[in-house]
């Protein structure tokens, strides 16, 4: 073969997408395959809490848990994922700086509620082997929270720095999954912590 | 820094000499030691993931000569009871964890790149990640051992005896916090694999056409990330309660001690399935180039590989049969176990029927390939009988169980593995390794396998318990167990022939070309070794055997790798739709990167603060490795992760 270049064309050339392609990049895909396995993770905490507590000789809970922090904690979790959505539906760097401002504030004031009712609990993680769930999955759950409100950060940060327009902007669809994931995983360690012990 | 468009119409041209020197310039890895640590090559990356679990094979095969020795005959005292609890539990590690899924990981890095036509992974710089995890979790799980702390409770460390008031030392510690974060590299590894397999298939390359290994491999991936959780989470509660006074598996305090049998074997049953799935793509895409012929049932074939795993998701509790777990639960365990046969079977038939209806060429890659049928066999049959609960009951814990699981891991897993080698070493390294050295290769592996294994099923028959450090005379079985020494001895001296016949090869051995085999996948339509950037233009797929569209004539449409998008703005490969892999975007490829190995020594520093309580230490490797993820994911232009600045 020479080395002159010879051009072949198909049938249809047709203009393609080059790099950052949100819901067709990569790295979205990516995202879904870190919440699978995230997900698992939790599937399996709360399947550990649900195991010990059905097994247990005896009581499990040294009391009904209170929902005086829990139920505003979940709550603002909840209205941090509509602030995500409201934020990232638009192109407007202001609207979507807005947004996820106010889910990092959301964030931070759970982080707070958590802290708060870790100090007000009448037992701690050594106590039994409910105290050891008990604090176990509301600490791998702030740690995911924690991980996620770096990632607000971070994209607070691209978009003041200019970084997104209407067509890059992987990023944000890809932390806002994650945030998504975050609170629904906050939802469920809800239900299981708080509302079941109601159930029998 | 130059604009990248948001799209583009990619150049359609024939590969050419000038075109693969612009793309060698833009692909290539720099030379030296600091090209070699930021290298985010797929086919540097899987050379090393194979190197290194060959190392890792080779230290588990000497624990396992030792022990061997301990047994050779009644009453012996070479080792303490100790020393041999810590070699049967490195043992085991070390060759389910460190080799058996690292070394199809290797193959498959380097291999899937080149067998679904891109130019590499999807997760170049992920890749190399997985990699430096893999070996400082490695190092990590062997310094407890170097230093006389070693796991000591066998591979799958049942609690209480794992817990700190039966085992004080840190040997259990060494192991949890390792298997935490090996569990990291497996993770990020899969998610990789399948990103890659859903997103840069070559264009035409529908899942219908996907060489069996990638749906092996694809499938074991899928089941890490969901069950690779499992097991963290299991060590690590394990670690809690060890160091922190948790009562997670404490059942003085309402904890359950089965509770950690569920979470490890909820992973360790998939996982089993996950190191074996891709060993048996393998065999169905290179014995039947041995055979001459295209694999027999590729869809059954296929999605039974899927069906097996699934199954495999539902059978953990046959582990745990003797237990004391409800009838319900082991009748519907037992069941599912002895259902799961039937797609294992598939694949069986399947080879068999290539060999008998091909024309077999007896190469050592044949021999390696066609033997592992009959120990699949042999294990599958061993396994069918402990899957029932009667069975199991008079069989778990004696050596018929160690036998049935050597069987199943070197018969499928280390038997491909060598065939593996003897058909893509060439590809790798250009040269061919000798056949004659390599018929020795395999008999002595062959005969020295049965010789140690197939007595142990009698050895467990006859009651011989696992993991005794030494037995008394006459229980009758002072010959079986002289015979399985003798026969290891056998086996290593095998794996040792292989060894001599790389080494020998690499200096003298025959050049290969591009396809020496006549293989019929993309990979052998690119020189041996490969270019960096794989293919100089994207090839375009039109059926399932690429390079034999002449010969099977199934329709009169071609393959090509010489005429394609070039694709050479920078690093760049094709990103095609999920089922009917039709041209979808083009994706830009990250260059070298330090960022993976800054993240595997922070997060080394990191679990080494946690095992020594040096919380400074920690918290300082956390910051470390929280930094390089932010630096490795800040948005780059020349990636197209940026906004164009405004054009006023």
């Amino acid at each position: 073969m020479s080395d002159t270049a010879i051009e072949a064309t198909p049938s249809a050339p047709r203009p393609l997408a080059v790099g950052g392609l949100g819901y067709a990049g990569v790295g979205w895909w990516g995202m879904i395959t870190v919440i699978v396995t995230e997900a698992s993770l939790f599937g399996y905490l709360l399947f550990a809490y649900l195991y010990d507590a059905v097994k247990v000789d005896g009581e499990w809970l040294t009391a009904m848990p209170s929902v005086r922090f829990a139920l505003p904690g979940v709550l603002l979790l909840l209205a941090s994922s509509l602030a995500i959505l409201w934020g990232s539906r638009a192109g407007a760097p202001e609207r979507l700086r807005a947004g996820f401002l106010a889910a990092l504030l959301c964030g931070a004031a759970f982080v707070a509620l958590q802290l708060l009712e870790w100090h007000g609990k009448a037992f701690s993680i050594r106590s039994d082997a409910y105290g050891s769930m008990f604090y176990i999955i509301t600490a791998i759950h702030l740690a995911h929270l924690l991980a996620g409100l770096l990632a607000l950060a971070l994209v607070l940060v691209w978009s003041m720095l200019g970084y997104f327009d209407s067509r890059r902007h992987d990023p944000v669809i890809i932390v806002a999954a994650y945030w998504h994931f975050v609170v629904g995983a906050g939802a469920a360690v809800f239900i299981v912590l708080y509302v079941t012990p109601h159930l029998w | 820094m130059e604009d990248i468009e948001f799209e583009r119409i990619p150049r359609y041209v024939s590969a050419t000499a000038a075109y693969r020197r612009g793309l060698g310039v833009i692909w290539e890895t720099p030379p030296g030691i600091g090209g070699w640590l930021s290298s985010v090559d797929h086919k540097k990356i899987g050379i090393c993931y194979i190197v290194t679990a060959f190392a890792f094979l080779i230290l588990g095969g000497i624990e396992a000569l030792v022990m061997r020795l301990q047994l050779i005959g009644p009453d012996r005292h070479l080792l303490t009871p100790e020393q041999y609890d810590q070699l049967f539990s490195t043992h085991g590690m070390t060759m389910i964890f460190l080799y058996a899924m690292p070394v199809l990981s290797g193959f498959s890095n380097y291999l899937w790149p080149l067998m679904l036509g891109s130019r590499d992974m999807a997760f170049p710089r992920l890749n190399a990640l997985s990699y430096w995890i893999y070996v400082a979790a490695g190092l990590f799980m062997y310094a407890g051992f170097a230093i006389g702390v070693g796991p000591n409770d066998g591979w799958f460390n049942y609690v209480p005896y794992a817990s700190r008031p039966y085992n004080p030392g840190m040997n259990i510690d060494f192991y949890a916090l390792g298997m935490i974060y090996l569990g990291i590299s497996t993770t990020v590894g899969a998610a990789n694999f399948l990103v890659t397999v859903m997103r840069t298939r070559a264009p035409g390359m529908s899942v219908n056409r996907m060489p069996i290994m990638v749906w092996g491999t694809l499938t074991a991936s899928a089941a890490n990330i969901l069950v690779v959780p499992a097991v963290s989470l299991a060590f690590f509660l394990l670690w809690m309660d060890r160091q922190f006074g948790t009562h997670f598996f404490d059942v003085s305090a309402g904890g359950q001690p089965l509770l950690w049998q569920h979470l490890f074997w909820m992973f360790g049953h998939p996982w089993v399935y996950a190191v074996v799935l891709p060993a048996m793509g393998m065999v169905s895409d290179a014995l039947p180039i041995f055979c001459r012929r295209p694999l027999v049932g590729y869809t059954p074939v296929a999605l039974s590989t899927v069906a097996t795993m699934i199954l495999g998701f539902g059978v953990w509790v046959h582990h745990m049969f003797a237990t004391g777990l409800p009838n319900l639960a082991l009748s519907f365990f037992s069941g599912a176990s002895i259902i799961i046969t039937v797609p294992s079977a598939v694949a069986v038939f399947a080879w068999t029927a290539t060999i008998w209806l091909g024309r077999p060429v007896i190469t050592t890659a044949f021999l390696f390939f066609s033997s592992m049928i009959v120990l699949f066999v042999i294990g599958g049959v061993s396994g069918f009988m402990t899957a029932s609960v009667p069975v199991d009951w008079q069989l778990t814990q004696t050596y018929f169980v160690v036998a049935h699981l050597h069987y199943v891991l070197i018969g499928i897993n280390l038997f491909p593995v060598v065939g593996a080698i003897y058909v893509w070493f060439p590809k790798m390294t250009s040269r061919l390794l000798d056949e004659r050295l390599g018929q020795w290769n395999f008999w002595t592996m062959f005969i020295g396998f049965k010789l140690a294994f197939l007595p142990m099923h009698l050895t467990g028959l006859r009651g011989m318990p696992r993991r005794i450090y030494t037995f008394p005379d006459h229980m009758g079985w002072n010959i079986l167990n002289l015979v399985s020494t003798v026969g290891a001895f056998v086996l290593a001296a095998g794996v040792l022939l292989l060894l001599v016949n790389v080494i020998q090869s690499l200096r003298s051995g025959r050049l290969a070309g591009a396809n020496p085999w006549d293989g019929a996948t993309l990979e052998w339509s690119v020189p041996s070794p490969p270019p960096s950037y794989n293919f100089a233009v994207i090839p375009t797929v039109v059926s399932r055997h690429p390079l034999w569209e002449d010969r099977l004539q199934e329709s009169a449409d071609r393959s090509t790798a010489i005429e394609g998008m070039l694709l050479d703005h920078g690093r760049e490969t094709l990103a095609t739709t999920l089922l009917d892999g039709d041209a979808d975007a083009i994706l830009k490829m990250p260059g070298e990167s330090y960022a993976p190995l800054l993240l595997t020594v922070g997060l080394s520093g990191f679990f080494v603060g946690l095992l020594l309580h040096q919380w400074w230490l920690a918290a300082f490797g956390g910051a470390v490795a929280t930094a390089s993820i932010v630096g490795w994911l800040w948005p780059e232009r020349a990636l197209a992760q940026i906004a164009q600045p405004r054009h006023v």
